[in-house]
Parts: structure tokens; C-alpha cells; sequence
């Protein structure tokens, strides 16, 4: 018989019933007094005791132990307990009942606490309690697959893997004990949906040469990962990007998903997604056309030639060329996006008179677009174009253009006739101009991104004007934002006229900026546009670690990326800056305490024309706001002294077990002493503490990379380094608790930095910002 | 008609004796130069020019009032590189009088910027723009879209002050030939490109982008 727990009222007077003394009768489950079970399987309570009695069993939510009746309870007595009659045992004084975890969602994470009290007339009070059994349960849907690292903690689970690198699988005997020891047959099959293995649980293994059969005799995380796929798996997904697949750990080896076989992929995400080269181009033979709708309507089209195939519309993406450019300059991201089933328009752009007209361009040109389909290229798009996925993508005065376009409908100044402001789910902007400031060119809730070239000779970024300060527009966005900073670009480089437009070292060129404008802009509009999973992890995941196959890997290319996650995603900010601007308060409320040195809030302005090191100037080099701009960080500094940063965590936040990450962004202060001193990526350590005084510990080059050094040009003022760039680190908190670490992921209290010697790079001048848990 | 004045072909021959491909690549691939200390004092040559009417008028956008424009003058002038040479940030505005000029091209690699000047119609119906007494010249870096009629009488007092005067037209192409009349400002653009090719024939996506054909003619 089976027994899912119940739910029933306190029945104290079970237990006054019962008199005290005895602990003979032993619990356990499955063998284990700690144990995690997975959603739907099976398992057996087992008890031994006094022969022919009767048998309690009491289900609660705390642990306890509690004294009763002069025994200890390994319960803790709450509200919540439930007392249901187990069985009897025999005459040998055992019992086992099967029992089946529950396979409601609701119950993902949730730890019961079981005991049995055993009838023993010989007893003293005429029963006897048993020890305590933590039964976690677990959605069968787990993480398996990922890459092994080099330090803790250990292994990093991703979603995403590049086709030809390989594939690693392991489990944590930490987290689930009941794989110690055991052996399975481990498949890769096609990615099905959880429904999908509820209607068909076989087991068909797509590497080619069969599941793999392993044993799992590690103590640790890295003692059990092994190499399941050595590159093998095809990553060809047509126009889309990522072959889904899941991973099964097939434990009693019979070729189907159940009893307590684990899987990483149970659900409508796949267990994992083989990307190829996002560099390359589509499957799709691509027609580019080139027309007017009349004055400033020059529109160059691209779409895939056998659109009329396609059942349903495709997504639009919108290019607004900058200044002295020309709308025919675009073709190596019309291409690219067309060739993997998107329209692209890149259109005559009015940018001389200034970033209102273009901005009119923009507007005007995607509404004679979508209005005159049934003319364009003979009709042949007419009802084959989504115009509620689109994508605005504009360079330089066209990449402020675009954002201000979406700011005037925002405003209600500017009434579209065939799309409306929801139909834009996303805004690039290139190597953007600043001209209208916070309350004109503003981003506001659509999500945004940012391409800035660290060698810009045109929209530069040095301190001596606003106007050639991009990342501006970034920090005014308010919903999802991200950017990808390349040192060495120029401002010619994003387009594919002649001329890079560049000053400064180790430049990077026009070729290798475009293989990885390509590598980027698909996964970017694919993410946005199509919602696809995959395409996420390129845009956070450190470059170090993870990255368009195709893109270049000279010396001179250092990619950056900053990825904050809007406010309706559920995050929960533990510090911005912006509110509780005193430095001993945190913006959520909480305590910081701090031993770095020189620590300031403020907005990331530079206050004066250069990048020259200046004490005084705090944000020397940082060009994210001015103005009347919102954006706050802090800057501090750290030298060869073990120092630290320490936000208590307020009640609210103390509870992570609903987020998946902890992210932040950080940079390197330009030109700085403390950054010179060292110029390369700037590590340190993030550790989380529980309020048991547990503490678990990650450095941020576990992943790859640290905090990159800021790209070496001269000029705009005196020494050497550019504007200060910001890239977002985000540690999965599910990492913490690797090898048996137990802090206590619903009981936090507090995140601490910690620098110096002892946790990474021995000094550094440093920005930071967005400390927040994230739901993914 | 002669239609390849005598500095245009003077330019185009330099550029190709000197190796036009290099020079217009590095034109191109350099960033843009310092804008010259006397920019302001700068003589502007008029090369060419020719009165327009339209029958639909078009948006000025070079002005704040943006007003509607049937009418004015295409001219071509000749111009420091640097001073034309695209930027991102603020350029110089090029003015007709009290008026803001639409400069049609960029014209950084061949010295030539070809733009509409608006004018309305006296009461004979000509076009109502004296050349030989409107001082053309480059004004203050500004976003054209933003500056109003009363900074551009401005910016003509301190041109008059600076010294920019008016030019004699005996050596300015065009006049004689007569008002170009279209239907609207994509006509004119149509017709413009020409010019562009004529006189700033490096900017050859610009040319091919205004002869893209009209959708549905």
C-alpha cells in the first residue's frame, strides 16, 4: 500500500494517550535518515520495534527535537503535524510500508520530518518515539548536465553547450546520497516535455554508440562528473538555435524513465540545447531587396526567399543607420537574421538635422513598412510579417533614434498607425549618441541592449561630453537590460562600409567585429524575439567561458557583458544604490558593513572632462549617468589588505530558495593606481552565510573570467585606460551547496565580498551594483 | 549645359592622379578631424544653384518650426572635408541667410555638399532668395532640428560680424537653367542624386539609396 503524507489537524491527545520512556524502535527511509526523494518515486519506511504493536506514523514540517513525555521527539510539534496509523508490526518487530512521493509541484524543496511512535506495552508509558527522518522532496526534474571547473564550486550547470565541446554529467552524493554507490546506464535522448515522458517514458539513446553505463562512487561533485558526450551531438537546429536534449541516469537499467531514475530535462525546457556557430549563417536562402515608399522611406529588405513556405509570420527587426552612414550598410546582419527566418528593414535613416528626425525616420519607416505590405517586393510578405516581435536596432545617432522613437510613443507624442508600443520587444542601440538626455532619450520598460566599441573614435566615450556616452541609455532602461562592451572596435566596424573609425591598441577590425556581432545579434534577437532558452546563456555567461563558436579569438578581443534582469521577472534586489543612499544601509534595508577603503555611492558620472586619475573624483572613468540620471553605484578600493563588504540580509531576503542566482555587476576604475598596479581581470570572492553561521564560499573565476581591466588607450587626458566597463557576474546559488556545504539557502543572512591576498587579486579600485537574487 | 564645373573636375582629377582608392579608404576609415578654430570664418563657395517649386511641400526638419516647403534653391557648395566631415557629435550648420540649409550629402571626401535651402515665391511666382546678397556659411555646431528661426537670424548677425559676405554668382552654375518643378521632395531627391553623383561621386550608396525605385510606380 501506498502512503502519500497527509495533512490533518494536531491530534495532541494521541499522544497524551501515551506514556514515556523506550527508544528501541529505529526509523529510517529507504535505508537513510536523511534523505532526497524525487518527485513520484518510490521508496519504503522501514521500522523496527517491539514485535505485533501498532504503529504511528507522525509527518511534521520542523525537525525539533522536542521533549515529550519524558522522551525526545525528533519533531517539531508544530500546527502542522499530521498522525496517521502506519501498520503493525510483525513478529520479527518490523515493518516496511512503500510509500510514494507525492508528485505535486508544490511540494519542490519542501523537507518533512517523520518519526513513528511504536505501541510497546513493555514500555514505560506504553509507547516508544523513534529517531527522526528529513525526507527532501525533489522535482524529478534536476540539473545533470554541465562542465567541470577548476575550483570550487566544482561544476557549473548550463543550459547551453557549443556543438564539438563536450558534455559533462555528474551528481552532488551530497545532495542525493541514494546515487552513492550506485551504478545506471546514462542516456541522451531528443528532449520531450514532461508530458511527453509521462505519455512515453523509453529510454532511446541519440549519441550513437549507446547509454553509457557509470558507476557513481564519489564522495564530491567532481569524484562523479564524467564525460558523456565528447562533442558528438548535432547542434543543427534549421532557423532555430539549439537541439534540445535530455539526460537520464537509467538506475535500474531497464531502459525506461521511472522508479527513481533521475533526469535532467522533465519538464518543457530540455535538459540541455547543442548550439552551433552562431556566427554562420542560417539554413535559409536569403533575398534582399532594395526600394522607396518616397522621401526618407529607402528601406534594403532582406527575408528568406521561400517565405511563402513558412506557416506562420516571422519576426521583424528594424535597422536605423547613424550619422554619415547609409542604409545599405547593414547587410551582415540582414543576412545573418534572414538566413535564420527573420525580416530584417534597414531604412533610410534623416540623421543630419539630429536624434528627433531620425527618430521620425524610425517611426515613419516601420509604419510604411508594415502598412504597405501588399505592395512591397509584390505583396509577397503580406501576412508573413509579425508585428508584434519586433526588434528596433539603430547605430550611433540611429541608436539613440531608436530609443527615443520608443520614448515618444511611450510619451504618447507619437501615435503609431499599424504597430503599437507592445509590439517592441526589444531596442539595440550601437554605439549610441546621448544627446537628449534622461527624459527624451530613455528606454524606458522595453528591454534594451547595448553595443559600445572601446576604440570609438566617433561616439568615444570619454568624459569631456555626454553626447559620446553610451552606456546612458543603458542604465535609464528599466525593464531587462544588457550590453556587450569589445575593446578595440571602432565606430566603423558595426557597419560594413569601409573604415573602422578607431583609435587605440590592438584593434580588433571590421571582420572579427562582425563575426561576433553575428555570433551575438541571432541569440539576442532569437532570446527576445522567439523567447528562445538557449540564446540566453550567450548573453550572460562570461565570455572566458562561453561563446560564439565562430568568434574570434585573438588576443586583442575581450568581450564584456552586462546582463540585469527586469523587475517582473521576480528578482529580489538586495542593493542598488538607489534608495538607503547612506553607505551603512543597503537599498532593500539592511546592514552594510565595510573594511575596503575610500567606499562611495553615487551616480556613475565622471566629474570632470578626463580620464587622467584624479583622488578626488571618486567615479573617475565611470560615464553611466549625468544629469538627472537615477543610477547609482558604488565605488571602493581594496590594497594588498584582506578586506570585505558586508550586506546583512533584511527578513525578505533571507529566504533564496525561489531564486536561482545571485547576480551583480562590477567594473574596474580607469586609470586608477589600484588598477594599473594590477591590469587584468580582478577576482574576488563572494561568500553566503546562513543565520547558523554557516558559510559557503565562490570565487567569481570559478566561471572563467573575473572583472576585465578596463581596454588600454590613451588620450582624454593623461595615462592609460578607457571608460570604466561593467560586467555582470551571476553565481548560481544551488552552486554554494556543493559537496556537502549546508548553508542554509532559506535561512540567510548576509553576502559578503571578500578581497585581498586571500580571496583574489591583491588590489583594485572597483564599481559595483545590482546585488540582487535572481529567478534565472 | 556644362554640367562638370570647372573646380569638380579640377577635384576629380586630383583624386585620381594622387590614387583615389587609398585617399577615399582613409577618408572614409579615419576618425573624423578636429573641427578647424576658424570654421566660423570660413567662405563658403556656392558652385551651383537652381530654384525648385513643388506641388506637395515637404517637412523642413533642419529647423525647430520644421515649416512646410514648396519651394527653394538646390545648391551646391564647395567646402573644408573637415568641416563637413561627418560626426556623431555636433557639426556645423550650414545657413543661407537667416536660413538653415538641408545638406543632401555628406560630401567629407570630395569637398562638395549638395543641399535645399527653402524660399517661397514672390509675387511673380519666383522663387524669393537673392543669392547675390544672402552670405551662405557654416554656423555654430548644433543639431540642425534644433535651432529656431531667431538663433539662425543670430548666427547670420555673427557671420555679418565675422565678416562672411555674400559671393558674386557670374562663376555659379545652374541659374540659367531654369526652375526645376516635381511633384515632391522625393522627386527632388531623385533629381539631386545626380548632382550627388556629379559633384560627390565617392558617396555612391548614397546615389544608389535615392534611386532606389518607389514602391508601386
Amino acid at each position: 500500500m501506498s502512503r502519500p503524507f497527509l495533512r490533518v489537524p494536531l491530534v495532541v491527545s494521541c499522544l497524551a494517550l501515551a506514556a514515556s520512556i523506550a527508544t528501541a524502535s529505529d526509523l529510517t527511509v529507504d535505508g537513510r535518515t536523511r534523505i532526497t526523494k524525487l518527485m513520484g518515486s518510490p521508496g519504503e519506511i522501514q521500522v523496527t520495534g517491539a514485535a505485533n504493536s501498532t504503529v504511528w506514523l507522525l509527518v511534521d514540517s520542523t525537525p525539533g527535537p522536542v521533549q515529550i513525555f519524558g522522551q525526545t521527539l525528533e519533531l517539531g510539534l508544530t500546527p502542522a503535524l499530521i498522525i496517521e496509523v502506519l501498520g503493525s508490526t510483525g513478529p520479527g518487530g518490523s515493518l516496511d510500508v512503500p510509500l510514494v512521493v507525492p508528485s505535486d509541484p508544490a511540494f519542490d524543496g519542501i523537507t518533512g520530518y517523520i518519526a513513528v511512535a511504536v505501541l510497546d506495552q513493555n514500555a514505560q508509558n506504553g509507547f516508544d518515539f523513534s529517531n527522526g527522518v528529513a525526507i527532501t522532496v525533489a522535482d524529478r526534474n534536476m540539473e545533470l548536465a554541465g562542465n567541470s571547473l577548476a575550483q570550487y564550486p566544482h561544476f557549473e550547470f548550463v543550459r547551453a553547450f557549443n556543438e564539438g565541446a563536450n558534455i559533462e554529467v555528474t551528481v552532488d552524493a551530497s545532495v542525493f546520497p541514494e546515487i552513492d554507490g550506485r551504478s545506471g546506464d546514462v542516456y541522451v535522448v531528443d528532449a520531450k516535455t514532461r508530458d511527453g515522458w509521462i505519455a512515453d517514458a523509453t529510454l532511446t539513446d541519440v549519441t550513437g554508440n549507446g547509454p553509457d553505463a557509470v558507476s557513481f562512487n564519489g564522495a564530491t561533485i567532481a569524484g562523479n562528473a564524467f564525460v558523456l558526450d565528447a562533442g558528438t551531438l548535432d547542434g543543427d537546429a534549421g532557423i532555430d538555435l539549439g537541439v534540445p536534449y535530455d539526460v537520464v541516469i537509467d538506475l535500474n537499467t531497464n531502459g525506461v524513465l521511472d522508479a527513481d531514475d533521475f533526469i535532467d530535462g522533465y519538464s518543457d525546457e530540455a535538459g540541455l540545447y547543442v548550439v552551433k556557430d552562431t556566427t554562420l549563417g542560417g539554413p535559409l536562402a536569403v533575398t534582399e531587396a532594395l526600394y522607396s515608399g518616397g522621401s526618407f522611406l529607402g528601406q534594403n529588405l532582406f527575408y528568406p526567399t521561400d517565405i511563402a513556405s513558412f506557416d506562420d509570420p516571422l519576426p521583424l527587426v528594424v535597422v536605423s543607420h547613424g550619422n554619415g552612414h547609409n542604409y545599405q550598410w547593414y547587410d551582415h546582419i540582414g543576412n545573418h537574421l534572414a538566413s535564420h527566418g527573420f525580416i530584417v528593414m534597414s531604412h533610410q535613416n534623416n540623421t543630419i538635422p539630429g536624434i528627433e528626425t531620425a527618430s521620425t525616420t524610425t517611426l515613419t519607416n516601420t509604419d510604411y513598412f508594415l502598412g504597405n505590405l501588399a505592395t512591397i517586393q509584390g505583396g509577397i510578405l503580406d501576412g508573413r510579417v509579425d508585428s508584434s516581435r519586433m526588434t528596433w536596432m539603430g547605430h550611433s545617432r540611429g541608436g539613440e533614434g531608436v530609443a527615443r522613437a520608443y520614448d515618444r510613443i511611450f510619451d504618447g507624442t507619437w501615435t503609431p498607425v499599424n504597430y503599437t508600443i507592445d509590439d517592441i520587444v526589444l531596442v539595440s542601440s550601437i554605439a549610441p549618441t546621448n544627446f537628449l538626455g534622461t527624459n527624451s532619450a530613455n528606454p524606458h520598460g522595453v528591454n534594451y541592449h547595448l553595443w559600445t566599441g572601446g576604440a570609438d573614435a566617433d561616439v568615444n566615450g570619454c568624459a569631456n561630453t555626454n553626447i559620446v556616452q553610451t552606456f546612458q541609455l543603458h542604465d535609464r532602461a528599466e525593464r531587462e537590460r544588457l550590453s556587450i562592451s569589445l575593446h578595440g572596435v571602432g565606430h566603423g566596424d558595426f557597419h560594413n562600409s569601409s573604415g573602422s573609425v578607431a583609435s587605440g591598441p590592438c584593434l580588433v577590425g571590421k571582420t572579427n567585429t562582425h563575426a561576433i556581432v553575428r555570433g551575438y545579434v541571432l541569440p539576442l534577437v532569437k532570446h527576445y524575439a522567439e523567447g528562445n532558452l538557449p540564446a540566453k546563456d550567450f548573453l550572460w555567461r562570461q565570455w572566458e567561458r562561453f561563446r560564439p563558436i565562430g568568434a574570434p579569438t585573438s588576443g586583442c578581443v575581450h568581450v564584456d557583458l552586462m546582463y540585469r534582469e527586469g523587475p517582473d521577472a521576480g528578482k529580489l534586489v538586495v542593493d542598488d544604490f538607489w534608495a538607503n543612499t547612506a553607505l551603512g544601509t543597503s537599498s532593500s534595508g539592511g546592514a552594510v558593513t565595510a573594511t575596503v577603503s575610500n567606499r562611495t555611492e553615487g551616480r556613475p558620472d565622471d566629474n570632470n572632462t578626463t580620464f587622467t586619475h584624479n583622488a578626488a573624483d571618486p567615479f573617475n572613468g565611470f560615464t553611466s549617468g549625468s544629469g538627472i540620471d537615477t543610477t547609482r553605484v558604488l565605488a571602493f578600493e581594496y590594497n594588498q589588505q584582506n578586506s570585505e563588504i558586508v550586506w546583512d540580509l533584511v527578513p525578505a531576503a533571507q529566504d533564496a530558495r525561489d531564486f536561482a542566482y545571485l547576480s551583480f555587476r562590477a567594473c574596474q576604475s580607469t586609470r586608477h593606481p589600484l588598477t594599473t598596479a594590477h591590469l587584468g581581470d580582478t577576482v574576488f570572492t563572494v561568500e553566503l552565510a546562513d543565520g547558523s553561521g554557516r558559510t559557503s564560499a565562490i570565487r567569481i573565476d570559478a566561471y572563467g573570467g573575473g572583472i576585465e581591466e578596463p581596454y588600454q588607450r590613451t588620450s582624454c587626458g593623461s595615462g592609460a585606460g578607457w571608460a570604466n566597463e561593467f560586467e555582470t557576474v551571476r553565481l548560481r546559488l544551488a552552486d554554494f551547496l556543493h559537496d556537502g556545504n549546508e548553508v542554509d539557502l532559506a535561512d540567510l543572512a548576509s553576502v559578503t565580498l571578500r578581497f585581498g591576498p586571500a580571496w583574489g587579486t591583491r588590489q583594485g579600485r572597483l564599481g559595483f551594483d545590482d546585488l540582487e537574487f535572481t529567478k534565472d | 549645359m556644362n554640367r562638370f564645373p570647372r573646380a569638380g573636375l579640377f577635384l576629380v582629377a586630383v583624386l585620381l592622379l594622387a590614387g583615389a582608392v587609398p585617399l577615399v579608404k582613409t577618408l572614409l576609415g579615419d576618425p573624423p578631424p578636429p573641427l578647424p578654430d576658424d570654421v566660423l570664418s570660413r567662405t563658403v563657395e556656392l558652385v551651383y544653384a537652381r530654384p525648385f517649386v513643388l506641388d506637395q511641400p515637404y517637412t523642413h526638419f533642419f529647423r525647430a518650426e520644421q515649416p512646410a516647403v514648396a519651394s527653394g534653391y538646390v545648391l551646391v557648395i564647395a567646402a573644408d572635408p573637415a568641416v563637413i566631415h561627418p560626426r556623431q557629435t555636433y557639426e556645423p550648420v550650414l545657413y543661407v541667410g537667416d536660413e538653415t540649409a538641408e545638406r543632401v550629402n555628406f560630401g567629407h571626401e570630395s569637398g562638395h555638399v549638395i543641399a535645399f535651402v527653402p524660399a517661397g515665391l514672390d509675387a511673380d511666382g519666383q522663387v524669393d532668395l537673392d543669392l547675390a546678397s544672402t552670405p551662405i556659411y557654416f554656423g555654430e555646431p548644433a543639431l540642425p532640428e534644433q535651432v529656431t528661426r531667431e538663433q539662425a537670424r543670430a548666427q547670420l548677425e555673427r557671420a555679418v560680424e565675422r565678416g562672411i559676405r555674400a559671393q558674386p554668382l557670374a562663376n555659379v552654375l545652374g541659374r540659367t537653367e531654369g526652375v526645376l518643378r516635381f511633384a515632391d521632395d522625393g522627386d527632388l531627391r531623385l533629381w539631386a542624386s545626380d548632382l550627388i553623383e556629379r559633384y560627390s561621386p565617392q558617396e555612391v550608396d548614397l546615389v544608389s539609396g535615392l534611386r532606389a525605385p518607389r514602391v508601386g510606380r
